[in-house]
């Protein structure tokens, strides 16, 4: 049975949110879903968490979903070149 | 510009080492994030941050001055503040109020908005001689437009800038803008410049400075802004206020010691003014060189080897030049002055001066002015900037014409002019472009609509259409009494021979208004040709006639239209009238509307067929050049028609089958055309439930009168639908069958029509484009008229074929031939004559309106069907497809 770690992310603790995303994918390796819905934009802290982040999800070779991202949002990573590493939900 | 610095033939450089390269690709990263996160900025952010940086860029103007005269050597401090406050103030003045975030500009009458969308990611290279002032114009700029840029200052200029861009930088993050929005090489390096330059992540290169620069950034293969070499010529002409002018010149190539490449380069004076103007310069402060000195002037700031200016003499002040050059002067001089003869590498001081020297030229008239500032102007300063001085609008008009430049000041100081907001409405810019003149892609001030990729949200647009028909129309028995109330003094009455017998034209005459002289003009019963119009229009000349009356069938109401034309327009050209046009309303040929004379149309049909009573379509045939002309302008609807059926009682019974078909065909392509409209549509249903209804009544018993009124009502309703929506295909199958076999026209139509409609309710091989119709609808409208018709059927496709039998059973009834076979035509002749059919129906504008785009080896298809005859079509019908559409 594959369990998923399902994260919440708040635009105020991004990178607080994203360290607890990668203790998880380090300790099991689980699927993980990162919430997005609350997160109206990124700052650049957050970008660079989340890039350190899809490193981290490629060594693990790691399963990572991102759910309910605004276009806006979706549009940041894309330009930073950061949507290979993940899958997308709404 | 300097143009000593351009090197066109430097080998490509290597490429940065390991370490540098890693380097540099972080730069770029931390660029292509800050401009990730910049996407998701609004507005009032954006113009928040560009505030804040404005204000510090104010704020530090006199430091950063200071800064780039220590460290360059070149210009002037004062102006250098100058500079910096109009780099910032005035550019936030221009920015302050614009959009650059989502919708920047609604056009609503157009449906039409354009959507900002940033770059990314500029690589920014900034200039020796405007250091300072650049980089913060270009901050804002880039900050405005929510752009990322990576900077790349001249290396003499290094400092200044880096402090420029890290002031701005402080103030951009304070304010909220992403970290590393704005960024500075850490050193000058050409390698490093052209590594980035070729980035797959720079967006966009925004290259100011000297010809070397300039040329890399567009050999880049990068999208690149880049302005050329200036060399502004001056036109002094003797109108100009001499006083004013020589203070502007004064202001503009002392400014800054001359730096700002729009900056006045040679001055063309008229003879009669030369002497005054020249010792107005000296009397405020300008020394003017003897041949000597000019000599001496050449040789110190022009290298001889290169034709360019020498670098040594940038930006320096005039005592310090004539210092260089053994020249004694004022020591309060502002600027030397210099006479030649000619414009080239003969005459050194003829090019680009970025210091205060002025060549001035003595010109005899107004042409040869113009021709040494042409001379001037392309002798290195194509597409950047160009100034006259003069009251003379018409001097200045032609200078604008002659001269290739993208700024044509007038009566101000060209440098401070051309950066636009100080003497006039330009945009400010410390950017000039210089159009394909000067290796560029604009010859506009660069500003912040250079830096956004404009996206164009273009919504469908809601074509108008239009309902066109007489002004009046009187119908049923007698109609004809309506004559009289139509006051005239000369009324021609145009009529062929046959209704001269059958007594139609007497009756026509004794209703006239009584006072009017009537004369009667006979013509053939057959399509006019030029020379009947000829007649037409003499006689109507010698008659000087205000009424026309066109009493008779198509070919005569065509003749009157044509005659009344002419007569009204004797200069009309009734070949280029013809040429073929796509849409009416954007046709390149336009109907005359100035009229010599005018004269009122009233068209009396005595068919049940053509409509041509209420169309705007004329056909005339040019025997002499072997063809039809079709004319179509809404000028040509007569003014009035006259729908009687007492002319049409004596028809023949084949003359009324085939022009009861003519008139069904009509109101069957109408309904379905892409042009038909709720008013088309309302005209055509009602044609095609009266045709179905009277026309056999009327075959069968031509004198019931009941059935004659209503099949001449229905000719003139569907004439009224297909004048607005054209006709279609079969329209255009029926014209090229009819005139190669010579076949009537309404059984031309006939035999083509039941294979049409099954052609049209399939699903089309091809869609015809039209912005006047959603969907593809023709299947259906025949499915609504079988409705109309009370044909039955559960689906559209039962109901199209129920309509497609309906139209065999009327043909049956009506006697027409089954096929084309049936005419006594050959297989094999038919077979031979179908390439040039097709090429002819192709050619025939009544398709362009079909639903359904007719393919070549459609058209072939059609006609073959035609030749195998009714039955086929039936089976043809396949609209299950088009049910889901």
């Amino acid at each position: 049975m594959v369990s998923v770690s399902i994260i919440n992310l708040e635009e105020r603790c991004m990178v607080l949110g994203l360290d607890a995303a990668r203790e998880r994918l380090e300790s099991n390796g689980a699927e993980t879903v990162l919430d997005f819905s609350l997160v109206r934009r990124l700052d650049s802290r957050s970008l660079a968490a989340l890039r350190e982040f899809t490193f981290r999800v490629g060594e693990k070779q790691g399963k990572v979903t991102l759910r309910g991202l605004n276009v806006e949002v979706y549009k940041a990573l894309k330009l930073a070149r950061l949507t290979e590493t993940f899958s997308f939900i709404d | 510009m300097i143009a000593p610095e351009a090197k066109p033939n430097t080998p490509e450089p290597p490429k940065p080492d390991a370490a540098r390269i890693a380097h540099l690709e972080e730069l770029v990263h931390r660029a292509k994030m800050a401009a990730a996160i910049f996407t998701q900025f609004t507005q009032e952010e954006v113009d928040r941050i560009v505030k804040a940086v404005t204000l510090a860029g104010l704020q530090n103007a006199q430091r950063l001055a200071r800064l780039a005269i220590e460290e360059t050597g070149l210009g002037v401090m004062e102006d250098k503040v100058i500079k910096n406050m109009v780099a910032t103030e005035f550019a936030y003045n221009f920015v302050k109020d614009k959009r650059t975030v989502g919708i920047i500009r609604e056009y609503p009458e157009r449906n039409l908005s354009e959507i900002a969308e940033p770059i990314g990611v500029l690589f920014s290279l900034t200039p020796i001689t405007n250091p300072t002032s650049t980089v913060l114009f270009k901050c804002i700029m880039a900050l405005k437009t929510r752009n990322a840029v990576v900077f790349a200052p001249h290396p003499k200029a290094w400092n200044c800038c880096s402090e420029a861009i890290k002031t701005m930088y402080e103030a951009a993050v304070e304010a909220g803008a992403p970290e590393h929005c704005l960024l500075c090489l850490d050193s000058p390096s050409l390698i490093d410049n052209a590594y980035l330059m070729s980035h797959k992540d720079v967006g966009l290169i925004d290259a100011t400075g000297g010809p070397g620069v300039v040329k890399a950034a567009y050999s880049s293969g990068k999208p690149a802004l880049g302005v050329g070499a200036g060399n502004t010529p001056v036109y002094f002409e003797k109108s100009a206020d001499i006083g004013a002018a020589v203070v502007d010149i004064l202001i503009s190539k002392t400014f800054d010691n001359g730096t700002i490449c729009a900056s006045e380069q040679t001055l063309v004076i008229d003879d009669e003014v030369f002497d005054n103007v020249l010792s107005k310069f000296a009397q405020l402060g300008a020394h003017i060189c003897n041949q000597e000195e000019t000599t001496l002037l050449e040789r110190t700031v022009i290298d001889p080897k290169t034709g360019f200016m020498q670098p040594l003499a940038v930006g320096q002040k005039a005592i310090d030049i004539a210092r260089f050059a053994g020249i004694r002067v004022q020591p309060a001089t502002k600027l030397l002055i210099a006479e030649i003869h000619g414009v080239g590498r003969e005459y050194p001081l003829s090019v680009e001066k970025l210091f205060p020297v002025l060549a001035v030229y003595r010109a005899k008239s107004v042409n040869e002015a113009l021709r040494v500032c042409v001379d001037v102007n392309h002798a290195g300063g194509l597409g950047h900037t160009a100034v006259i001085f003069s009251r003379n609008d018409e001097v200045i008009q032609r200078f604008g014409n002659a001269i290739n430049a993208g700024r044509v000041i007038v009566n101000s100081p060209g440098a401070i002019g051309a950066l636009g907001a100080v003497y006039n409405d330009l945009v400010p810019t410390f950017s000039f472009g210089c159009g394909t003149g000067g290796g560029n892609s604009t010859t506009d001030n660069v500003n912040i609509y250079h830096y956004l990729n404009i996206k164009r949200l273009a919504r469908r647009t809601q074509n108008h259409m239009w309902f066109r028909v007489p002004n009046q129309i009187y119908f049923n028995m007698n109609a004809v009494d309506n004559l009289r109330q139509f006051p005239s003094q000369s009324t021609v009455i145009v009529t062929n021979p046959i209704l001269d017998r059958v007594g139609h034209l007497n009756i026509v005459r004794r209703h006239i208004y009584p006072k009017a002289h009537v004369h009667v003009l006979v013509i053939p019963d057959a399509e006019p040709d030029v020379k009947v119009i000829a007649k037409g229009v003499e006689a109507l000349n010698f008659q000087k006639a205000d009424q026309i009356v066109a009493l008779g069938g198509g070919s005569v109401i065509d003749a009157a239209k044509i005659m009344k034309l002419k007569y009204e327009s004797p200069d009309a050209d009734l070949q280029e009238l013809a040429a073929p046009f796509l849409d009416l309303r954007k046709r390149v040929v336009e109907y005359p509307t100035e009229k010599l004379n005018r004269a009122r149309l009233i068209a009396i049909p005595t068919t049940s067929g053509t409509g041509s009573e209420v169309t705007p379509f004329a056909v005339l045939i040019d025997k002499d050049r072997g063809c039809k002309v079709t004319l179509a302008d809404y000028s040509l609807t007569p003014d009035v028609a006259i729908v009687d059926p007492q002319f049409v009682m004596s028809m023949p019974k084949a003359l009324t089958a085939d022009t009861g078909i003519d008139c069904l065909t009509h109101a069957l392509e109408a309904a379905v055309s892409n042009y038909a409209s709720p008013y088309t549509d309302s005209n055509a249903m009602q044609a095609i439930r009266l045709a179905f209804k009277y026309l056999p009544i009327v075959y069968e018993d031509p004198q019931n009168e009941e059935a004659r009124c209503m099949m001449h009502n229905a000719a003139c309703i569907a004439a009224m639908a297909f004048s607005n929506a054209s006709v279609g295909v079969n329209h255009a199958l029926a014209h090229a069958f009819g005139a190669r076999f010579g076949v009537a026209h309404g059984r031309a139509n006939a035999l083509m029509l039941p294979h049409v409609i099954a052609y049209n309710a399939a699903v089309p091989a091809k869609f015809m484009p039209s912005p006047y119709t959603e969907g593809y609808v023709a299947h259906k409208k025949y499915a609504t008229i079988a409705d109309l018709l009370g044909l039955g059927g559960h689906t559209i496709d039962e109901k199209v074929a129920r309509l497609i039998a309906a139209v065999e059973q009327l043909l049956d009834r009506l006697e027409v031939p089954q096929s084309v076979a049936d005419l006594g035509i050959a297989k094999d002749e038919y077979e031979r004559a179908l390439p040039d059919l097709i090429r002819v129906a192709f050619d025939d504008p009544s398709w362009r309106s079909n639903p359904r785009m007719p393919l070549m080896g459609e058209l072939i298809d059609l006609y073959r069907k035609a030749y195998e005859g009714r039955g086929a079509a039936a089976k043809d019908v396949v609209t299950k497809e088009l049910q889901a559409v």
